[in-house]
């Protein structure tokens, strides 16, 4: 009777809950955005790695959409880690947060209701070095004359020649920082965006313009990023980037508009505006999702060897086990906004621990078992208006025990690469380790 | 293009042949006509005698007043409209196209002066609300524009003309277009206001309306993710999707730039179009009442095909054809 009189109410707010509501999402919003808009120092937010193999580490980062009928924590307290160089699996149904994740990495977070509101996301960036008036400083071509001295070479004007960097623009001066993307003002952030972290879309038909043609929208980056680059030069490495990413008439395509492509065709297109100033970590939110099967397997061939191509880290975030197993160095399972379960690929795929992962695995189809009707875990994901103290996935769970009912369970480490947040395992981690 | 061009002008023409049967139909049907209008009282005193006043209806072709007859009466219109004839007005007594022609300049330079007002405020306004959605610019924006839509314009005319004329002085109480010059300037800026403060709002809410939808789109998120500055995303990426439906819209304000304002030009006494159409229309002057009116159908059908032609021109995505 309890339980029944407390669903009722969560259908339901009366005036003055939602006076109060949106009294506080006002405020709320109000302070995050002013200090996303902040002037800062660069002291304000760089930072250390914990580990420095990484490239983006995540932690405890909490991020919420204020909305009219109280507080979403979308994602509440995610921890993990991308070690450079490699491919890391977000996986998940829809809404336990991935996405969001993949967005507060890039701060494009649907703002003002949605917002960062704690922890960290740490990124691994070149930065350019600045002087003490804050511009960027220029590296100089230097000649040696017979004497030994060096100096620098000027043009016929006079004036000190900068030297091209791979890119083909102004060289200069970088300096490696850990910056807290969570912390950075939009500011600052836009420098990152498009040149150290580039992001792919899960809906390559919505997410050109439609109005501009594929160069303008592609050189638009490079004119962007690349300082001091001639138009003929932007053009030409675009046109390049449309052919890494296997488009067999680039300049045909370079003067298309986008309504006239297919969709495989503009999310390679989408690929190439993410590649064109090789960045060092892709972040691919659901790539394949709105293909179909033979051009996800063409698309997702084409991200691997580009990521080798570029010697760059992969943020896949998907909702198909198949992608991930295909593609992924390591796994991390996300449920409600939380990470359950996380490992290397054989960990989740061979040895799945957590009964959502279990769940997961057993609801694939699979092409040498005959089965009637596919599995599907029973119950639903809980109202992420109002989460539960104890564990998200007690009421759905076969495993559940009498300590589920408790506070919400830590990730145990049961070996070195694998981890799970689930109070069945909390005995034997302490075995494994001892 | 050149083919659905001459396609939609044939078009036109049959859409304006049935605009005027039905204008006709429509002008000979009210109640007054020009003949009672200008004697009834005459004759009523035993001024005129009934033969007269019968000669005079049968004179002006409006003695039958059965459908035959309207339909005979249009039949004449139509063969003298087809050979480029408008006939006479019969209030200004010199020919229609001369007095659309003599008035059409002083509505154009006080609509198109407005209009230009209008854009120039309503459209960076509604963007800018647009940025700042439910922020106290947004409100207050929103809450003067809601005021200046809900103002008839003769209400809002008179106010403007008691508060500035008559209590302050800054301007004739009569209107007009004063002696020419500065002057005539001094005297258009009253109505280009009220004009403007009217049809703004309208103006802003959509292009307000028309940006939030375009900030929400995937491609504007594309943009961002590109790094490319607030302003480069909104005034190039935003702005020219929001221009889509906004360069529609104004392709419909061509009627209303050459036809005058009615109601406005009347109340601030501008000898404009509107004002003699006005006037015709309520002394039942048959010829000007339908040569401005096709005026006006002509001007709308061209401004629909003008925005179907823009359309095509400001997004790639239309092809006219066929």
């Amino acid at each position: 009777m309890a339980d029944k009189k407390k669903e009722i109410k969560k259908h339901y707010i009366s005036r003055s809950e939602s006076r109060r509501i949106a009294k506080e999402n006002s405020k709320a919003i109000a302070k995050f955005q002013k200090m996303k808009k902040r002037k800062a120092r660069p002291e304000e937010y760089v930072t250390q790695m914990k580990d420095d193999n990484n490239i983006v580490e995540f932690e405890d980062l909490h991020t919420y959409f204020f909305s009219d009928s109280g507080t979403v924590k979308a994602v509440n307290g995610v921890t993990f880690s991308i070690p450079a160089g490699s491919t890391v699996g977000v996986v998940g149904e829809s809404g336990c947060g991935k996405s969001v994740t993949s967005l507060s990495l890039m701060q494009l977070v649907q703002a003002p209701s949605g917002q960062i509101v704690s922890g960290s996301i740490r990124f691994r960036a070149d930065m350019f070095k600045r002087d003490n008036l804050g511009r960027k400083i220029p590296v100089y071509e230097t000649e040696t004359n017979p004497n030994g001295e060096t100096f620098r070479k000027v043009d016929a004007k006079g004036k000190p020649i900068i030297r091209k960097n791979e890119l083909g623009g102004n060289m200069y001066e970088m300096e490696r920082q850990v910056v807290d993307i969570a912390k950075m003002p939009a500011e600052a952030m836009r420098s990152i965006r498009g040149r150290e972290v580039a992001m792919i879309f899960q809906e390559p038909m919505t997410s050109l313009n439609p109005v501009f043609t594929i160069g303008n929208q592609l050189d638009e980056v490079g004119k962007l990023h690349i300082e001091g680059i001639s138009k003929a030069d932007v053009k030409a490495r675009s046109i390049e980037m449309l052919k890494l990413v296997g488009i067999a008439d680039p300049e045909g395509v370079y003067k298309k508009y986008p309504h006239e492509l297919s969709g495989g065709m503009r999310q390679r297109v989408m690929i190439a505006i993410a590649l064109l100033c090789n960045p060092k970590l892709i972040v691919a939110d659901e790539p394949t999702t709105a293909l179909d099967v033979t051009i996800q397997a063409q698309i997702l061939d084409l991200l691997r060897e580009i990521k080798t191509k570029i010697n760059g880290s992969i943020m896949l975030i998907t909702h198909d086990l198949g992608v991930v197993a295909e593609m992924a160095d390591y796994v991390v399972v996300m449920y409600a906004g939380k990470v359950i379960e996380m490992g290397t690929a054989e960990d989740i795929f061979d040895r799945p621990l957590h009964p959502y992962t279990i769940g997961l695995q057993k609801s694939k189809p699979t092409v040498d078992q005959k089965v009637d009707e596919l599995y599907c875990i029973p119950g639903f994901v809980p109202n992420p208006i109002d989460m539960p103290d104890y564990c998200y996935f007690r009421d759905r769970c076969d495993k559940c025990m009498e300590k589920c009912s408790g506070e919400y369970p830590n990730l145990i480490k049961v070996s070195d690469t694998h981890s799970v947040s689930c109070y069945l395992y909390e005995g034997k981690a302490e075995v494994k380790n001892g | 293009m050149a083919k659905y061009i001459i396609k939609r002008i044939l078009l036109a023409i049959l859409i304006l042949f049935g605009v005027s049967l039905i204008l006709y139909i429509l002008v000979r049907c009210m109640p007054m006509n020009y003949i009672e209008s200008k004697f009834l009282t005459l004759k009523q005193t035993n001024g005129l005698s009934d033969e007269d006043y019968a000669n005079l209806l049968a004179l002006y072709g409006l003695d039958d007043d059965s459908f035959l007859g309207i339909l005979k009466g249009y039949w004449n219109w139509l063969s003298n409209f087809l050979q480029g004839d408008l006939g006479k007005s019969w209030k200004f007594i010199i020919p229609v196209t001369e007095v659309i022609g003599s008035k059409m300049g002083v509505s154009f330079a006080v609509a198109f002066v407005s209009l230009i007002i209008e854009m120039l405020i309503a459209i960076p306004l509604g963007i800018k609300c647009a940025c700042n959605q439910y922020g106290k610019l947004d409100y207050i924006v929103t809450f003067l524009c809601m005021i200046g839509i809900s103002f008839p314009s003769f209400f809002l005319g008179n106010m403007f003309i008691k508060w500035f004329a008559v209590d302050l002085g800054w301007f004739d109480v009569l209107g007009g277009l004063g002696e020419g010059g500065l002057d005539t300037i001094w005297h258009l800026v009253l109505p280009i206001t009220v004009m403007v403060i009217i049809d703004m709002g309208a103006l802003m809410r959509y292009t307000r309306t028309n940006t939030l939808e375009v900030l929400n789109a995937d491609y504007i998120r594309t943009a961002r993710a590109k790094g490319l500055s607030n302003g480069k995303v909104i005034y190039k990426h935003v702005f020219r999707n929001t221009l889509i439906p906004l360069i529609t819209t104004l392709s419909f304000t061509l009627p209303t730039l050459f036809g005058g304002a009615m109601i406005s030009e009347q109340i601030f006494n501008l000898p404009g179009i509107g004002q003699a159409a006005y006037q015709a229309l309520s002394e039942g002057d048959i010829n000007l009442i339908m040569g401005y009116n096709m005026f006006l159908a002509l001007l709308t059908v061209l401004g629909t095909l003008l925005a179907d032609i823009m359309y095509a021109v400001v997004d790639p995505r239309v092809k006219l054809g066929k």
